[in-house]
């Protein structure tokens, strides 16, 4: 076994270890919309640093330094070497691709193709001039554990590759991009569809959506899918399915930070908006509720005075952007009055295993409706796109026909039933007027023992532990188990629940497979069981590398 | 020996939510082919439109490997021209072959369209077979066409004296322009009781059936509808319905099948899946592979009284002669089993797995492959018949002046 080798062996599971990990941050450098900055400001605040590589690297430098001091055999410097490359590659193989796990997935555009190429060959440029060092400089024993410190530093350093690989690609990015917004922006103005945009703390994927599918009736509708709302993923939509033949263009616009949203409005130019509800969702990355609403109302600032606003009017804080920023139209939506008069509203919600009945009042006139979608949530989501087609002209009993069709969306207050057993599925949820809704129709539901089932709210700030226990206090009114899973949460989960009287039994779990363990097995027929929260994505939230 | 036998085409596959079905269906003749007397050709219509030709496509495997088996057969098209003879292979020389240049043509002589639902059952090949003038069994252009309009069926086959039950026609312009007011018309025009069944006018398969209970339901069925199809036909819903399902085969003497009547779990509507994916329960081993064929099912059921199977079997053989069917079709009826009232519902001119399984049960049976033997000899007939008329083509006012 000869050092050659050894080197080899050490350096190919070092990069093999290292490509991979450059996809996991690739993950959140695309979430920070490739800024190198925010990126790296991230990974600091949130010590996203190696450990397990790190860790392999260490202990190989340790035992070719015991070697080298003569502690331990020559053969053990080879020898463990080769075992601690077998743990590298058995590393490599467990972490999962970021590409199909987690709440905000990977997706490998070819710009994130290009970046990755490009960090990659930056990694092998700086790697091997400093592995060639090692070889020429150092005498056997030492260089293999320098070898395996170089690899250490080389684990430490894998966000700055990537920011590197970034980074030189900017110049070519800022000229691609500018010629694909020029195309986006030439197709819109040449097409002037009437364009709507959507913006809100949560609900605008599925107000767009459900909005798409009620203009079709009026015209053929554009709509970016899924949950595209930066600004390249819309030059993108725009550019390969904007065509002649839609008369609307419906556009979700997400708020990454103050600005983005006025970016959007510089494309697309929305002559309507809707805002359906200004929260404390990303708070740590806005700073302040503030913040958020000044992003926010960014839509409301940039629909034209002669166009249409259409808000929340259960949300002070929508109402408020539409008070700063009056139009030709405004119109509040909502389901109960209490924050203000409304233009649209809803009433006489009921909610059973077949799904919500409600009444729209609009324009003088009462319109009774059904749909399968459950949840004030949906409920208000369905209103605010509701209001927004009718003020457009469509036919209101076609709309109701539209919401009577709708499908529910997988883990969105979405009911299941399987062995007697009635289930809530509300994973896509961490905000409190979501859970609020999602017990509301628990217990609406008939059941002989209503179970919640959730590790908490997450990503709140500093009003966490408030909202949390908040919400316990609640469940302890609507339910018969509550199930908490981790200990994220678990203290202001427990002290909500014990804040009042009630018959409320407390279970207390370790992690997402109990709790997994305990509906397969805990549960029984006639029982309603509400899954609230993402449970892998708590885990997930803070990935250990 | 090779040159005794003739090329039968089989057409299957093309631009329809059925096309699956289509696929099975035509594995199932091709397997039925007398390969004593026919020498079979399969051909199939991709759900891009596109025609292939090639031995693989007698194998299930290929269908499990789409898109990329298509490598392994040859593109062909169908001129809309008379004297081709056949396929026309689109290689290499694709501009070529298609000009009329250096082209390989793969001879066939009868044609045997496998499709269903839309651009296959309703006319659309049929008119391209007859700009080719060539022979092709079953229905012609215009049965196809009325066959795939329920509505327009209705009204021909009640002018000729059959029940059908009360319908309305809605389309999605009228619906789109006022939902209320197509809904006063539409419970108007059917006396205003629920519940009421709402279909796609033109639609073979169950894709968006529903039974609907309140003015609600029925504004949101026919938004479902005009999802996939341009009209809607709203019926009233019978209390207590049978379905029973006879078929006809034309010949020099027309034929009549047994009847059958399929099996819906819960007496609902038969979905899709129930209609296609599903084994069901009174038939052990079924599965998509068997298509219609593999339903549940009771054929000539014996609960059944004899008055309405022959009133049944009388209106069957009634709506393909007015309808001027060819092939085989089978016709569906709605029986009230409160009154024994039976109507007419709809006509399916290339029936699911061609409802061989009905006239293996008929009596006497009549084998698969001696039905396909007999739209076979139809087919060529018919051709005949049709080359006898005199047809003056030729410029006249033109060449005067």
């Amino acid at each position: 076994m000869g050092f050659g080798l050894t080197a080899f062996l050490v350096l190919l599971a070092g990069c093999i270890f290292g490509a991979r990990r450059l996809r996991q941050y690739l993950r959140f450098l695309q979430q920070d919309e490739y800024h190198n900055g925010r990126f790296l400001a991230w990974v600091r605040t949130h010590r996203l640093f190696d450990t397990k590589g790190t860790l392999v690297g260490a202990v190989g430098a340790l035992s070719a330094g015991a070697v080298a001091l003569g502690r331990l055999q020559p053969g053990w410097a080879y020898a463990g070497s080769l075992l601690l490359c077998a743990t590298l590659l058995a590393l490599t193989l467990r972490e999962k691709d970021p590409a199909k796990v987690g709440k905000i997935k990977l997706k490998m555009t070819e710009r994130a193709k290009r970046i990755y190429a490009a960090s990659l060959a930056v990694m092998l440029v700086v790697l091997l001039p400093a592995v060639a060092l090692v070889l020429a400089e150092l005498r056997s024993p030492w260089r293999i554990a320098v070898l395996w410190l170089v690899l250490v530093a080389f684990f430490q350093a894998t966000p700055l590759f990537l920011a590197a690989g970034n980074a030189l690609l900017a110049g070519d990015e800022v000229r691609r991009q500018r010629r694909f917004y020029g195309e986006a922006q030439a197709r819109l103005r040449s097409l002037h569809p009437l364009v709507i945009g959507i913006t809100g703390s949560y609900g605008k994927t599925s107000t767009k959506a459900i909005l798409a599918e009620m203009l079709q009736g009026s015209g053929p509708t554009f709509w970016p899918r899924a949950s595209i709302n930066t600004l390249m993923g819309i030059v993108r939509g725009i550019r390969e399915g904007l065509d002649p033949r839609f008369k609307y263009a419906v556009f979700e616009m997400g708020a990454y930070r103050v600005g983005s949203i006025k970016a959007l409005c510089d494309l697309v130019h929305p002559q309507a908006g809707i805002i359906t509800r200004i929260g404390v969702m990303h708070l740590e990355r806005f700073g302040s509720q503030e913040a958020i609403f000044r992003a926010k109302s960014e839509l409301a600032a940039a629909v034209p005075p002669d166009g249409i606003l259409v808000v929340n009017g259960d949300d002070p804080l929508c109402r408020r952007a539409a008070e700063e920023n009056p139009k030709a139209r405004t119109l509040r939506y909502g389901l109960d009055a209490q924050a203000g008069p409304l233009d649209c509203a809803m009433t006489e919600i009921q909610f059973a295993l077949e799904g919500a009945r409600f009444v729209i009042h609009w324009q003088g006139e009462s319109y009774p409706g059904r749909t399968k979608l459950l949840g004030r949530t949906a409920l208000s989501n369905i209103l605010g796109a509701f209001t927004l087609a009718a003020e457009l002209g469509v036919d209101p009993d076609y709309l109701l026909a539209v919401i009577r069709n709708l499908k529910p969306q997988s883990n969105r207050l979405e009911l299941e039933k399987a062995g007697g057993i009635t289930f809530l599925h509300d994973a896509y949820n961490s905000n409190p007027t979501g859970f609020r809704a999602a017990l509301e129709v628990l217990g609406a539901l008939p059941a002989k023992r209503k179970i919640l089932v959730t590790p908490g709210m997450v990503e709140l700030g500093p009003r966490q532990a408030q909202d949390n226990f908040e919400i316990a206090a609640l469940a302890a009114s609507v339910c018969d188990v509550v199930v908490i899973v981790g200990p994220t949460n678990r203290e202001a989960l427990k002290a909500g629940l014990a804040s009042v009287q009630s018959h409320v039994e407390v279970r207390l779990l370790e992690d997402r497979d109990s709790a997994l363990a305990y509906i397969k097995t805990g549960t029984r027929e006639g029982d309603a069981v509400l899954i609230e929260n993402d449970l892998p994505d708590l885990y997930e939230r803070l990935p250990r590398f | 020996m090779e040159k005794s036998r003739k090329r039968l085409a089989v057409l299957f596959g093309g631009r329809s939510t059925e096309h699956e079905i289509s696929v099975i269906s035509a594995l199932q003749v091709m397997e039925a082919v007398d390969e004593e007397v026919l020498q079979t050709i399969p051909v199939y219509v991709a759900q891009d439109g596109k025609w292939y030709s090639g031995d693989k496509l007698f194998e299930k495997q290929f269908y499990k490997n789409l898109p990329a088996s298509l490598r392994e057969v040859q593109e062909v098209a169908l001129l809309p021209a008379p004297g081709v003879g056949g396929l026309v292979v689109l290689g290499e020389q694709r501009e070529a072959a298609l000009a009329g240049g250096a082209r390989t043509v793969i001879e066939v002589d009868v044609y045997f369209p496998c499709f269903h639902g839309t651009y296959g059952e309703d006319g659309c090949v049929q008119g391209l077979l007859e700009l080719a003038d060539v022979a092709y069994t079953g229905c012609g252009v215009l049965s196809s066409a009325v066959g795939m309009d329920k509505y327009l069926a209705k009204c021909i086959v009640e002018k000729h004296g059959i029940p059908v039950l009360p319908g309305c026609l809605v389309g999605r312009d009228e619906f789109r322009k006022g939902v209320r007011q197509t809904r006063r018309r539409v419970l108007a025009a059917l006396d205003g009781g629920f519940p009421l069944f709402v279909k796609p006018c033109s639609l073979g398969s169950s894709v968006g059936v529903n039974r609907v209970d309140d003015e609600g339901g029925l504004d949101a069925a026919l938004l479902q509808v005009f999802e996939v199809d341009l009209f809607a036909l709203v019926e009233p819903c019978i209390s207590n319905p049978l379905e029973i399902n006879v078929s006809v085969l034309d010949g020099e003497t027309q034929r009549v099948s047994v009847t059958e009547i399929p099996l819906v779990a819960g007496g609902g509507v038969l979905t899709y899946e129930e209609k296609y994916m599903q084994g069901g329960g009174g038939r052990k081993g079924s599965s998509l592979a068997e298509g219609m064929a593999g339903l549940s099912r009771v054929v000539d059921p014996s609960d059944l009284p004899e008055v309405l199977k022959a009133k049944a079997c009388d209106f069957a053989g009634r709506v393909f002669s007015v309808l001027r069917c060819g092939g085989v079709a089978r016709i569906d009826f709605i029986c009230d089993s409160t009154t024994d009232a039976i109507y007419f519902n709809e006509i399916n001119t290339l029936p699911g797995s061609l409802s061989y399984y009905l006239w293996a049960k008929s009596k006497p049976p009549l084998l698969f492959t001696e039905m396909i033997n007999q739209m076979v000899e139809r087919a060529e007939e018919r051709k005949k018949v049709q080359l006898e008329l005199s047809r003056d083509f030729g410029f006249r006012s033109l060449s005067r002046s």
